[in-house]
C-alpha cells in the first residue's frame, strides 16, 4: 500500500472517524481505524459494533493495500503534522509515514481481523436537507433519556409517515418533536439510538453539503453525505406511544421575547431550591405579564416580571428551570409562545408561528 | 375450550424443538469456542441462537447486522463444520437471520396459532394465553408447580402467605419489598414463585424475573469483566417483578451489593414488586450494609417458621395426591410425628416410602413404613435410647464396671468415660442437667455440667476422644 494525500484531507478524514474507535473490552482491534487503499481511493473506516462509519479522502493511490492503526493515536499524530503532502506506506506490518521533516512507523494490526460494515440495500431512502436536519436533531437529542438501561428512550424516534419524518425523544420529564417535510411515502418506525445521533451531530457540523441521503431497514440505518457513511443499529423495541401525554388545547397562552424571558429566568433561578430547581410561572392576563418567582431558604427569593401578550385565564406552573432553558435555546425564533393548563399537565413551549416544533416539560408538582 | 390432543403434541413439540435448538448451539458454541480466539468468541456469538432448524437449514438468530455480515463471511466455514459435526449430517445450509430471541418465540408462537386455528377455525382467544402462559413462565426460571394453590398453610406460615397473596394481587402497591425468611425447606421458594407465577397467569406480557442471589452475583461479575455493566443494568432494571431468592448470600460482597442497592432503588421508585427471601430476618444477616437493611425493612418482613403437626399431615396429604398415591391416616400421622424439621424432610420420607413400597410391589403398613423411616428419623431413633442403653454402651466401650462409671472413683480413666457418658446424654438425650447428675452416681447438676462443657472443648482439641464419640455415637444406637 503506498498513498499521497495531504494533510488537511486526511487529518479532517481522521476527525470524522477517530471519535468512535474506543476501547474494547474484547476486540482490540476496534480501537483502530482501517486505512483501505483501492480503486475508489483511500477509505477510512471505523465502528464500536453499533455504529460504523466510512469516510473517503482525497488522495493518490500509487499501491493498492489495506491495514489498521490505532485511530487516536493516527489522528493525534497527523494533527501535529504540517499542511503539506503525507506519504503512507505500508512496509512489514507497519504504517510509515514520511512528511518533509518526519519519518515515524506506526504498529498496527492485519486488516483480515477488522470487522466488515455491513451493507445495505440502497432501495427505502430519503433526502433532506443537511442544515435543516442537524438542527432538527439538536432540537430532539436535548430531550433524550441518559439512562443506558432504558435503551428504547436513550434513543430518538424516526417516525415516516404522510410525507413527514417526525423525530421524538423524551426523558419521562420532557418531550421535543420535530416535524420535518419529505417526499416519501414509506410508513415506519425507527429507533436510533441516541449514541449514534450524537455522533452524526457531530459529524455534521463540519459538513457543507446540501442533501443527506438516508436508507434504512428494519435493523438498520444508513446515513450518507459528502463521502461519509455512517451505519448504525436499529433498536429493537417499541416507542412509548407520547401522543397521549400532550395535552389537546391549554387554557392560557403566553407570547414573549425569548431574550427578555432567558435572562430573567436565568436570574431567578439562582435563588431555586438547589437540586429541585424549581421557578414558578404565573401568567397575569390582567396586567399582560409573566412573574417568574422562586424562593430558598437558604439564599432568598426573587422575583421577576417580563411583559407578554397573555390570553387565556391566570394561570401557575412549576417547571425545573433548566428544563426550561433547554427548551428556549433551541427554538430558533425570536419569540415564544407558553401554553399551559394548570400545575398537574405538561407546559407547551414552542416557537412562535412554528408548529413543526413541540417542546414539552412535565411541571414540578409541590 | 380445550386443546385436541393433536394440538397440545404439536405445541410440546415446538417447545421440545426450542430447547432442543438450544442444545444444538450449545454443543456447536462449544466446537467453535476451541477453534476461535476468546476476544472474537465473546464478541460475535454472544445472543446468537438456532432460531430454525430442518432437514436442511438451519437459521442462526444473530443481535445486530454487524455480527451477522461477519459470520457470513469470516465464520461461515468453521459454524458450518462444526453444525454437521453436532447433527451428523452433510450438506446443510446456514442462513443468519437479525432476530432477537424473543422476536423467535413469537415467531413460533405464531406457527402454533396458526396451525391451531386451521385446524379448529373456532378456537380463539383462549389458547393464545395458555401458549404464551407456557413459554413465558419456563422463560422467567419459575417453576409452574409453585403455586398458592399447591401451598398448605399452617399457623407457621399464615402471614408469610396472606402477605405474599396480597403482595401478588397488586403488584408493587402494597408491601414492597416483601421480605420472607424462615430456615431452610420451609417454603420460602415456594411462596417466592407462586407470587410470580400468580402475576403471569393474571398479565402474561408482565416481566417477572426470578433468581437467587448467587445468580446476581456472577451476572455482575460477567458484566463487570465483559464491560456490560449497561446491558446488566437494562436486564435487571427492566422488569415489572423482581423475585430475589436466598438474599443472605450477598453478605460481604460489597460491590454487588452497590449494585443491587441500585438495582433495588430503580425497581423500588417505579412502583416495581420486589420479593425478597432469606433463611434470616434483615438485621440478622451479617456483613451487609446498613442501606440495603433498611431498605429490606421498608416494606413488609414476614417470617416462615416450621410447620405444627397438623399443618405437616395436611402437606403430606396434599403431596401423597399429587404423587397419585393413597397411604393410610395413621401413616401419615407416624411420618408427620416423626419428620419434623422442615417440608423437604418430609417429601423425602414420602418419597422413600413411594419408591419401596412401589419398588416391592407392596402395599405400605405402619411397621414397613417404620423400617424404611428408621434409618432416617432422628427423633425415632432417638425414641429407642435410654439413659441405660446409653451407659450400658459407654461401659462395654470403655471396658469399666458400671460401678466404676458411677462410683465415686477420681482416676482418670474413669473420669473421662463418665464426662462422656454426662454429655451424651445431654447431646443424644436431651436430659436435664439434674437429671444427668441423679442418674450418674446421684451427682449435683454443676457437675454435669462441668462435664459438658469440658467435653465440649475437648472434642475441639483432642483427636482420641473425638473420635471416641463419633463411635459412641453409633454404637448407643445398636
Amino acid at each position: 500500500m503506498k498513498i499521497v494525500c495531504t494533510q488537511e484531507n486526511l487529518n479532517k478524514g481522521l476527525s470524522l472517524v477517530s471519535n468512535i474507535a474506543n476501547k474494547s473490552s474484547n476486540l482490540p482491534i476496534l480501537n483502530n481505524v482501517l486505512l483501505k487503499a483501492d480503486k475508489e481511493g483511500l477509505t477510512l473506516i471505523t465502528t464500536d459494533l453499533e455504529l460504523g462509519i466510512k469516510v473517503s479522502v482525497r488522495g493518490k493511490i500509487e499501491e493498492e493495500g489495506e491495514f489498521t492503526v490505532d485511530a487516536k493515536l493516527l489522528h493525534s499524530f497527523v494533527s501535529f503534522l504540517p499542511r503539506e503532502n503525507i506519504e503512507i506506506i505500508l512496509k512489514d506490518d507497519n504504517l510509515e509515514i514520511k512528511s518533509s521533516n518526519q519519518e515515524t512507523t506506526i504498529k498496527g494490526l492485519a486488516s483480515e481481523d477488522f470487522p466488515l460494515i455491513p451493507d445495505m440495500d440502497k432501495t427505502n431512502v430519503v433526502e433532506l436537507p443537511v442544515q435543516e436536519f442537524k438542527k432538527s436533531l439538536s432540537q430532539t437529542l436535548l430531550a433524550a433519556s441518559l439512562d443506558t438501561s432504558r435503551i428504547e428512550i436513550n434513543a430518538v424516534n424516526f417516525s415516516f409517515q404522510d410525507n413527514n419524518l417526525i423525530l421524538a425523544a423524551t426523558d419521562s420529564y420532557r418531550l421535543a418533536e420535530k416535524k420535518l417535510n419529505l417526499t416519501n411515502t414509506q410508513k415506519t418506525d425507527l429507533i436510533i439510538p441516541l449514541k449514534t445521533l450524537q455522533e452524526l451531530s457531530r459529524i455534521l457540523n463540519e459538513q457543507t453539503e446540501k442533501k443527506l441521503k438516508i436508507y434504512f431497514n428494519e435493523n438498520q440505518i444508513l446515513f450518507e453525505f459528502d463521502g461519509v457513511e455512517l451505519t448504525s443499529r436499529v433498536i429493537d423495541g417499541k416507542y412509548p406511544d407520547y401522543n397521549q401525554i400532550i395535552p389537546a388545547e391549554f387554557k392560557t397562552e403566553a407570547k414573549c421575547d425569548i431574550n427578555k424571558l432567558v435572562p430573567a429566568v436565568k436570574s431567578v433561578a439562582l435563588f431555586c431550591k438547589s437540586g429541585i430547581n424549581d421557578i414558578r410561572l404565573s401568567l397575569d392576563s390582567k396586567n399582560q405579564k409573566i412573574i417568574i418567582a422562586t424562593a430558598s431558604s437558604n439564599t432568598g427569593t426573587s422575583v421577576a416580571k417580563v411583559d407578554a401578550k397573555i390570553s387565556g385565564e391566570d394561570n401557575d406552573i412549576v417547571f425545573n428551570y433548566r428544563y426550561l432553558l433547554d427548551g428556549l435555546a433551541q427554538l430558533g425564533t425570536t419569540q415564544v409562545n407558553i401554553k399551559i393548563n394548570n400545575n398537574s399537565s405538561p407546559g407547551l413551549v414552542q416557537p412562535l408561528g412554528d408548529d413543526k416544533y413541540i417542546y414539552l416539560v412535565m411541571p414540578i408538582r409541590q | 375450550m380445550w386443546y385436541s390432543y393433536t394440538q397440545l403434541i404439536f405445541m410440546v413439540n415446538i417447545a421440545k424443538n426450542m430447547e432442543n435448538n438450544d442444545k444444538i448451539w450449545e454443543k456447536t458454541l462449544g466446537e467453535l469456542e476451541l477453534l476461535i480466539s476468546k476476544a472474537n468468541f465473546t464478541t460475535w456469538f454472544k445472543n446468537t441462537f438456532v432460531a430454525q432448524l430442518d432437514e436442511e437449514n438451519v437459521t442462526i438468530g444473530v443481535p445486530n447486522a454487524f455480527t451477522k455480515v461477519w459470520l457470513e463471511k469470516k465464520y461461515n466455514d468453521q459454524i458450518l463444520s462444526a453444525l454437521e459435526n453436532v447433527l451428523s449430517k452433510n450438506n446443510l445450509q446456514v442462513i443468519y437471520r437479525v432476530i432477537t430471541k424473543e422476536k423467535s418465540a413469537s415467531i413460533s408462537q405464531e406457527q402454533v396459532k396458526k396451525t391451531i386455528e386451521k385446524q379448529v377455525p373456532v378456537n380463539n382467544s383462549a389458547p393464545k394465553n395458555e401458549v404464551n402462559n407456557g413459554a413465558t413462565v419456563a422463560k422467567f426460571g419459575l417453576n409452574p408447580k409453585y403455586t398458592f394453590n399447591s401451598f398448605v398453610v399452617g399457623p407457621g406460615n399464615e402471614l408469610a402467605q396472606a402477605a405474599s397473596h396480597a403482595a401478588a394481587n397488586k403488584p408493587g402497591e402494597i408491601y414492597n419489598p416483601l421480605f420472607i425468611y424462615g430456615g431452610v425447606g420451609l417454603g420460602k421458594t415456594h411462596l417466592v414463585q407462586a407470587v410470580g407465577n400468580y402475576i403471569l397467569s393474571k398479565d402474561p406480557t408482565k416481566k417477572v424475573l426470578y433468581i437467587n442471589s448467587e445468580k446476581f452475583t456472577n451476572d455482575f461479575i460477567f458484566a463487570i469483566k465483559s464491560g456490560q455493566t449497561d446491558k446488566f443494568k437494562q436486564m435487571y432494571r427492566n422488569i415489572d417483578v423482581l423475585l430475589i431468592d436466598d438474599i443472605q448470600f450477598i453478605a460481604g460482597k460489597e460491590q454487588t451489593q452497590e449494585e443491587f442497592f441500585h438495582t433495588f432503588n430503580a425497581l423500588h421508585q417505579n412502583n416495581k414488586q420486589i420479593v425478597i427471601s432469606s433463611d434470616r430476618p434483615p438485621k440478622a444477616i451479617q456483613s451487609i450494609e446498613n442501606r440495603l437493611v433498611s431498605r429490606f425493612e421498608w416494606g413488609m418482613i414476614a417470617d416462615i417458621s416450621s410447620p405444627d403437626l397438623e399443618t405437616r399431615v395436611a402437606i403430606l396429604e396434599i403431596k401423597a395426591q399429587e404423587k397419585k398415591y393413597k397411604l393410610d391416616k395413621e401413616i401419615i400421622h407416624y411420618v408427620a410425628e416423626n419428620t419434623q424439621e422442615n417440608i423437604r424432610e418430609l417429601e423425602g420420607a414420602l418419597n422413600r416410602i413411594i419408591a419401596f413400597h412401589q419398588l416391592n410391589n407392596t402395599t405400605p403398613t405402619l411397621d414397613s413404613v417404620k423400617a424404611i423411616l428408621g434409618g432416617i428419623s432422628a427423633n425415632h431413633r432417638r425414641a429407642g435410647l435410654t439413659p441405660k442403653k446409653l451407659l450400658q454402651s459407654i461401659i462395654v466401650f470403655y471396658d469399666i464396671s458400671m460401678e466404676n462409671l458411677l462410683g465415686p472413683s477420681r482416676k482418670k480413666e474413669l473420669v473421662v468415660p463418665r464426662q462422656i457418658a454426662m454429655f451424651l446424654m445431654r447431646e443424644e438425650l436431651k436430659a436435664s442437667y439434674p437429671n444427668i447428675g441423679r442418674e450418674i452416681g446421684d451427682r449435683d447438676h454443676t457437675t454435669a455440667m462441668h462435664a459438658c462443657i469440658k467435653i465440649t472443648t475437648l472434642i475441639e482439641s483432642d483427636e482420641k476422644i473425638k473420635n471416641d464419640i463419633l463411635v459412641l455415637r453409633q454404637k448407643i444406637y445398636e
